[in-house]
């Protein structure tokens, strides 16, 4: 018995004294080794930077306005997808310009070595306010006020579109009030290489555009915002087109190449090369070459939103190969000087005092803005001018059709607010809503995750569906 | 000491058999109580190590000498010592011993008693696994286990089975007490018998690792008085067996006028004027809505080909009906064991190589593998043993198939263009240095579109793979007393994977190469205390243990970006961009004490219990310690009961707790990298918020079950209920992307699991010359998702494609919850359309489940003198998966049903205008009637692409599996040869899918690829299946 009884003592004490510690040191085991921890914002800003292809590159609303057409499959043409998620801008560049913001204001000191603290802020926030702006031009309501609040707002409330207009004016301006001369360049900034005059001129044609949008809906606060953004200096010639930085090496290259690396989907719709054709336009040979089977004579646009197109693709009009084969240095523009002309021409349409010329001649300097941008030679662009129609809101917004070929979000935007060309519409076998659409749906993410938001959202707005005019968008 | 230390080395690198050294040859016969021979019976010369095991018919022969002593020995019977006198026949009777000592083995490599166990236990003896020769284990064990599924990966390719256990699938795979890193590591000839371990009270000595099941492997070892050498060799054939249903009516196009060459003097050379009026097809489209295939002559792709013979030849444009089928060869696999077996009473060896040639249906596919192992045990002395264990692997593999949407599967199912001719796509893609495809952008312009020629990926796309193994171990065991025995053991595991892959030149995409190397290692030490004592009724056995397991890997790979700058070199550094470079390493480290403690009552009644303790270092260093424990019992009541016809009876419960420990690094903040903007760096906030206070999660396990056997063994079954709870599961929690995370990771997350199992053995038949035994096992399943997060209810596992079909956790719903769109209908079940008939869908509709309602198998053995029969069935009842293959097939105009007459009895392909076209009747949403006929092309792409429920199959099958028919060479025949055993066998696997349920046919259900664009690790989607193989073909074993 005494034997037994020291045996199981023995196993006890074992077991005790092993199984008695509650934790482990096991040192610096688990820090990961392959991901970063330094603060580097120059990184995160030039991250954040590579997500504006996604805007000025995007292929889908070339379609709204009928530029652009699908050769083979045109369900993408006929609004095939109405849900379009904006989740991706959240979680990634606006988010990585909110942290730019907090290591800026809370961690100063450890990010100069970046840039000066208020600069990097004022590029951070007004970039914020650029995809913002996109955003609401495309949907909108949307969380603004409380978004990017991580764990502290799992439910972020939508905004509404008028809501977020004065927000982002609000944040625009205290962003410029940020930029001041400091000597310490900041890093990362792929766009301007931390030239703080590009970005103050960026923001004022931002603050402009957004003045334009909601002229209809209330013009006194655009004339005002419109006016306070020329006079503080906005984009004033040709050279100082913001586009973005292409690179030739594939990860960085121009998406346009890319779509045409293997496959040819997409051509000049039929009514934009039919009206350069008619006015003799000496922009459509730098905006498209003619089709292969012609040997490049023929331009032939591709009809839009046919069901079963039967079009061979090498009989059609492409989109020139500057583009397509090279790119670098050609698209992804986020705003040109010819946008600048035409909206300078509109103010004076709408009657605003305070500035400066008349609308012909900046409906003039648009024009030949828009001829240099392309390419055209200057004798052949005056010619062109010869023979354009006097200044009026619709020949300004056909100009402006045309001139903002490729840009998709300005294209679409515009043509909603402009509403010419006012001869066109949904195809016959579109899949979806009830003509062209004038926003974007909610993605199936935000439906199921933000559930009550998105209600309460759809209730205030209308329904959600790319029927349902914006806010601005009252005519 | 010294000598027996000596003995031990050199027996590590000698490998000796023993040829019988002859004095006189004693035989005779070994039987049960009843006559019935035993084969397999071991009889030894007691005090040597010469022994023998009786063949088929009992029939023994043996060299002894007269006054030797013969120790004959059988599982389930008493063994008996015999006397050897003057006969030389010497004739054994044993008696049964009914208490059914079966042993098994358990967690950690303990035996135990099958009677003592609580916990539900299944044991798959090793020749059961080789009936038909599989090398893959888990396809081996299909069907084999209650509770197991297995999902092949396609046959005709190097893909593994995937296996769920209770609907988990990251089993734990442990050989002689090493986990082994990946199941294919496991040489399945060296299997002497498989022990799963099923519930979490099984399994809870095992820790974390292994809450989802483990796999038990013993391997052969030498038995005492046995030395002898093997070999076996086989050599199969296999084939495609199923393919879809194509249409072979109309060819290649996307509409059926004819397009001709119209010569261009501006362009074309003056030769080409004869071309003019020619009838060109259009080559770019990769779809079969083209003209009639009635003989129609016209320049086929390869007409254009510069310097080719048949340059500007037209030729009828006519069905190839077996082209695909032409593509697939016959593979081939040669697969040859060796091994060498000494066993005394103080020492045993056993050594082992195979080797494997194999190459598949799919061509310019090859594999060789050669698996090496020896294992060892050594008595030192009374009280000291040592064992040892060393395997060995190598591996290549030459072009791993492209599975998955872009794979071949998909170009030949989906995209393609039913005149081509195989052998011209083969003969003519590379001619004169130039690479050309059947999908050219136009007459005149040979660059493809899509699709490369299919023989350009098998030739010029390669990838190559080296896989090197090793896992091993050494341990002493020391008797310390009568009642303590003590252990310690080293383990070390090592996988080394290096790959390259490049991508051809010419082809559709840049050419392009990359190559990459990973290494996963994991070194353990274990020290053991054992105790086992007999207190009057009860006999105590006791363990407690100490373990330490450092793990690691690394991987390093690196590929060109941009193409390459040389033509027809291959290496990374001539990529045309900066290559892309990315070195990762892992490492944790896990320290555990377990012990478990069992008690027996009169052999009866049996308590047990274990208890382990993890401490990890991928936890929150201020709260790393986890705790595991099982307790189970066992009732055995036959006894009590005293019925003659039941030999055996046995209630068991169990109960179980185990947590798991969160995946390496997550509990810390960091930023991820992208690709430099040029020299710029770019860094992002990852969308997913890291949480330090993660925590594992935790399940807990009831099981209840029951075991009886009648009629002494001949009819027996196995009944368990489990009912299994997960909570507080560290999961990412899908937050609206507005917050600046997609997912935040915490602790909620509860589901529950229940099932029933059963398992029956039965030997209907069985007398002197015939045998017949069946065995059958059916597991039903059901999986509950009960909690995600407040105010969250849905969960998505897995976006798939097309047209957002999802994988989901709803709360509340059977966990893989099928979310997609489906067609509406109105109150009455019309379908609803829009004006020209077109398919209106209404988004977010559960439409089924993927885990299975019911799966089992049947296994049925026929022995009849020295002929067997043997046949492994096995099925599935529910479950669904989407198949991409078959919706495309429809789109583009592939399948046998796109083709025929319509309602008013024209061709469906025929213009509407003209009588043709497909009906479509119904309502629009507004109530008005739909009645129209929309153009075939339209039809099976509007109504039915992205059509959700129409293509989630249900994956329900019944196969029959294995067959081998084998022949044992008798006794007589081998006297005067040095054999002492030789079974030929054909053997056939994968043979017959007896019943499916694919309404558009042309699938496997039992196959779901699991690699590949679209495939998912779920199993839920195909996304270009490669076709099932059969596979026949020969086995030869040998014994002396």
């Amino acid at each position: 018995m005494k034997n037994i009884f020291k045996k199981f003592s023995l196993l006890t004490l074992t077991t005790l004294f092993v199984f008695g510690c509650s934790t482990v040191d096991f040192g610096d085991e688990n820090v990961n080794p392959n991901s970063p921890t330094n603060k580097k914002t120059d990184a995160l800003l030039t991250n954040a930077i590579t997500a504006i292809p996604g805007i000025v590159s995007a292929v889908a609303p070339n379609y709204y306005p009928q530029t652009l057409s699908d050769i083979t499959y045109t369900t993408y043409s006929r609004y095939d997808t109405y849900q379009w998620n904006y989740d991706g801008f959240y979680t990634g560049p606006l988010n990585d310009l909110k942290e730019i913001i907090d290591l800026n204001t809370n961690s100063a000191s450890e990010v100069i070595a970046f840039g000066d603290n208020n600069n990097q802020m004022a590029i951070a926030h007004i970039l914020q306010v650029y995809m913002y702006h996109h955003m609401t031009d495309r949907w909108g309501a949307i969380p603004y006020s409380q978004a990017l609040k991580g764990a502290d707002n799992i439910s972020p409330a939508l905004d509404q579109q008028q809501d977020v207009y004065t927000g982002l004016f609000a944040q625009l301006e205290a962003a410029m009030g940020y930029i001041n001369s400091s000597s310490v360049q900041v890093q990362g900034d792929i766009m301007f290489g931390g030239d703080m005059n590009s970005w103050r001129r960026f923001a004022n044609t931002l603050k402009m555009t957004m003045a334009l949008r909601i002229s209809d809906v209330d013009p006194s606060t655009a004339q005002s915002k419109f006016t306070e953004a020329v006079n503080g200096g906005v984009l004033s010639s040709t050279s100082q087109n913001v586009h973005y930085p292409y690179l030739t090496a594939d990860a960085h290259d121009n998406p346009w190449q890319d779509r045409f690396e293997t496959r040819n989907d997409f051509a000049p719709s039929k009514k934009f090369v039919d009206y350069l054709t008619a006015n003799n336009d000496p922009r459509l040979s730098k905006m498209a070459d003619g089709s292969k089977n012609s040997g490049g004579v023929d331009y032939i646009g591709m009809p839009y939103g046919l069901e079963d197109p039967a079009i061979n693709g090498a009989d059609i009009a492409s989109i020139t190969s500057a583009i397509i084969n090279d790119g670098q240095d050609h698209g992804g523009f986020l705003y040109t000087y010819a946008q600048v002309c035409f909206a300078m021409a509109e103010g004076h349409l709408r009657g605003w005092s305070g500035l400066a010329g008349d609308a012909q001649t900046w409906y003039e300097l648009g024009i030949a803005s828009s001829h240099a941008q392309w390419g055209v030679a200057t004798a052949d662009a005056t010619a062109y001018l010869g023979s354009v129609a006097a200044v009026s809101m619709e020949t300004m917004a056909m100009e402006k059709w045309v001139a903002l070929w490729l840009q998709g979000y300005e294209s679409w935007t515009e043509w909603r607010r402009l509403d010419y060309p006012n001869d066109i519409s949904a195809p016959a076998a579109a899949i979806s809503g009830t003509g062209i659409p004038v926003r974007h749906g909610y993605g199936a993410q935000t439906i199921s995750n933000n559930k009550s938001n998105y209600d309460a959202a759809v209730a205030l707005q209308g329904p959600d569906t790319q029927d349902t005019k914006l806010w601005w968008d009252t005519k | 000491m010294k000598t027996n230390f000596k003995k031990f080395f050199t027996l590590s690198f000698m490998i000796m058999f023993q040829w019988g050294l002859a004095q006189t040859s004693v035989s005779g016969t070994v039987s049960d109580s009843s006559g019935v021979p035993l084969p397999g019976a071991t009889v030894i010369v007691a005090g040597t190590s010469n022994g023998v095991t009786t063949d088929f018919d009992g029939v023994y022969s043996i060299s002894a000498s007269e006054g030797d002593v013969l120790s004959i020995s059988y599982v389930g019977f008493v063994t008996q010592n015999v006397t050897i006198g003057a006969s030389a026949t010497v004739n054994v009777s044993l008696v049964a011993d009914n208490a059914l000592e079966e042993v098994v083995v358990t967690a950690l490599g303990i035996s135990r008693d099958k009677k003592s166990i609580g916990f539900s236990q299944q044991t798959v003896a090793g020749d059961v696994l080789a009936t038909a020769k599989e090398t893959d284990l888990n396809v081996a064990l299909t069907g084999k286990v209650a509770g197991v599924q297995m999902i092949g990966g396609s046959s005709s390719t190097f893909d593994n089975g995937y296996l769920r256990l209770r609907g988990e699938d990251n089993l734990l795979y442990v050989v002689d007490g090493i986990k082994v890193y990946s199941m294919t590591d496991i040489n399945t000839d060296n299997v002497e018998s498989i022990s799963v371990l099923k519930g979490a009270a099984a399994t809870a000595l095992y820790g974390a690792d292994a809450q989802s099941g483990v796999i038990v492997i013993t391997s052969k070892k030498a038995k005492a008085g046995e030395s002898f050498f093997t070999i076996d060799h086989s050599t199969t054939l296999s084939n495609v067996s199923i393919l879809p249903e194509y249409q072979n009516e109309y060819g290649g196009g996307y509409y059926q006028s004819w397009d001709t060459f119209s010569y261009n003097p501006a362009i074309d050379p003056s030769s080409w004027a004869a071309f003019n009026g020619q009838n060109i097809p259009y080559y770019a489209a990769d779809e079969s809505w083209g003209p009639k295939l009635d003989g129609t002559l016209a320049r086929h792709w390869d007409s254009w080909i510069p310097g080719h013979p048949e340059f500007g030849t037209v030729r009828p444009w006519e069905a190839n009906p077996n082209n695909v089928k032409d593509f697939y060869d016959t593979g081939i696999e040669n697969s040859t064991s060796l091994s060498f077996n000494s066993g005394g009473e103080k020492y045993g060896m056993r050594s082992s190589a195979r080797f494997v040639d194999q190459t598949l249906p799919y061509p310019g596919t090859e594999r060789n593998q050669l698996d090496f192992g020896i294992n060892q045990t050594l008595e030192i002395n009374d009280k000291l043993s040592a064992y040892s264990a060393l395997n060995i692997q190598l591996r290549k593999t030459v072009n791993f198939p492209e599975q998955g949407y872009g794979g071949l599967g998909a170009n030949f199912n989906q995209w393609f263009q039913r005149q081509l001719d195989m052998d011209r796509l083969r003969d003519n893609y590379n001619y004169n240095g130039g690479i050309y495809s059947w999908n050219r952008n136009s007459a005149r312009n040979a660059t493809p579109l899509f699709w490369d020629a299919p023989h350009f990926s098998v030739n010029d796309n390669r990838n190559t793979q080296n896989k090197e193994v090793f896992f091993g171990n050494l341990g002493l065991n020391y008797q310390i007393n009568d009642d303590f025995a003590a252990n310690v053991e080293v383990r070390r595991r090592s996988n080394t994977y290096s790959r390259n892959n490049r991508t051809g030149w010419g082809g559709v995409n840049t050419e392009s190469y990359g190559e990459g190397r990973s290494n996963y290692e994991e070194n353990e030490f274990e020290a053991r205390l054992n105790y086992a004592k007999d207190y009057g009724d009860f006999d105590v056995n006791a363990l407690v243990g100490y373990q330490v397991t450092q793990t690691g890997s690394t991987s390093l790979s690196s590929s060109s970006v941009g193409g390459l700058t040389i033509p027809g070199f291959y290496s990374v550094a001539s990529s045309k961009d900066r290559p892309s470079y990315s070195s990762t390493e892992s490492n944790k480290k896990q320290i555990s004490t377990f012990s478990s403690v069992s008690i027996g009552y009169k052999s009866m009644l049996y308590l047990d219990g274990s208890y382990r303790l993890d401490w990890g270092s991928t936890a929150n260093p201020d709260d790393n310690r986890i705790e595991t424990f099982g307790l189970s019992g066992s009732f055995i009541f036959d006894k009590l009961i005293n019925v003659d016809a039941i030999s055996f009876a046995k209630l068991r419960a169990g109960y179980s707790e185990a947590p798991v420990f969160p995946g390496v690094y997550q509990t810390s903040k960091v930023y991820g990298t992208g690709t430099a903007h040029g020299s710029k760096p770019r860094f992002n906030v990852p969308n997913t918020l890291a949480n330090p206070y993660l925590t594992g999660g935790t399940r807990s396990e009831f099981e209840v079950g029951t075991e009886v056997s009648f009629l002494n063994n001949r009819l027996g079954f196995d009944l368990t209920y489990y009912d299994r709870v997960d909570e507080d599961l560290p999961i990412s929690i899908p937050v609206p992307g507005s917050t600046g995370y997609s997912g935040l990771s915490i602790n909620s997350g509860a589901s529950s699991t229940s099932g029933v199992e059963l398992t029956l053995n039965a030997t209907p038949i069985q007398s002197e010359d015939f045998r017949w035994d069946v065995s059958f096992n059916i597991a039903s399943i059901k999986k509950v998702t009960d909690k995600l997060y407040d105010g969250i209810n849905s969960r998505v596992l897995d976006y798939m494609s097309w047209y957002s079909l999802q994988l989901q956790e709803r709360v509340g719903e059977e966990w893989g919850t099928f979310v997609g769109r489906a067609p509406r209908t109105d109150d009455n079940g019309t379908p609803i359309y829009s004006a020209s008939g077109r398919t209106q869908y209404e988004g977010n509709q559960v439409l089924g489940n993927i885990l299975p309602d019911y799966t089992g198998g049947f296994s049925t053995s026929f022995a009849y003198k020295n002929w067997n029969l043997d046949a492994g069935f096995d099925f599935q009842s529910g479950g669904l998966f989407s198949s991409t293959s078959n919706m495309f097939a429809y789109y583009s105009g592939m399948h046998m049903d796109t083709i025929g007459l319509n309602d008013k009895g024209n061709p469906k392909r025929d213009a509407v205008s003209a009588g043709g076209g497909v009906h479509v009747v119904g309502v629009t949403s507004g109530g008005d009637p739909v009645d129209v006929y929309q153009s075939a092309s339209t039809h099976f792409y509007t109504n039915y692409f992205g059509n959700h429920p129409n293509w989630l199959y249900d994956a329900s099958y019944v196969k029959l599996r294995t067959l081998r028919i084998g022949y044992d060479f008798p006794k007589s025949m081998l006297e005067n040869t040095n054999f002492s055993d030789i079974n030929i066998s054909v053997i056939g696997n994968n043979l017959l899918l007896l019943y499916s349920n694919i309404p558009e046919g042309g699938l496997d259900p039992s196959e779901i690829e699991g690699s590949g664009s679209l495939a998912s690790s779920y199993r839920s989607q195909e996304g270009g299946q490669l076709p099932p193989a059969r596979t026949i073909g020969l086995n030869l074993s040998l014994k002396f």
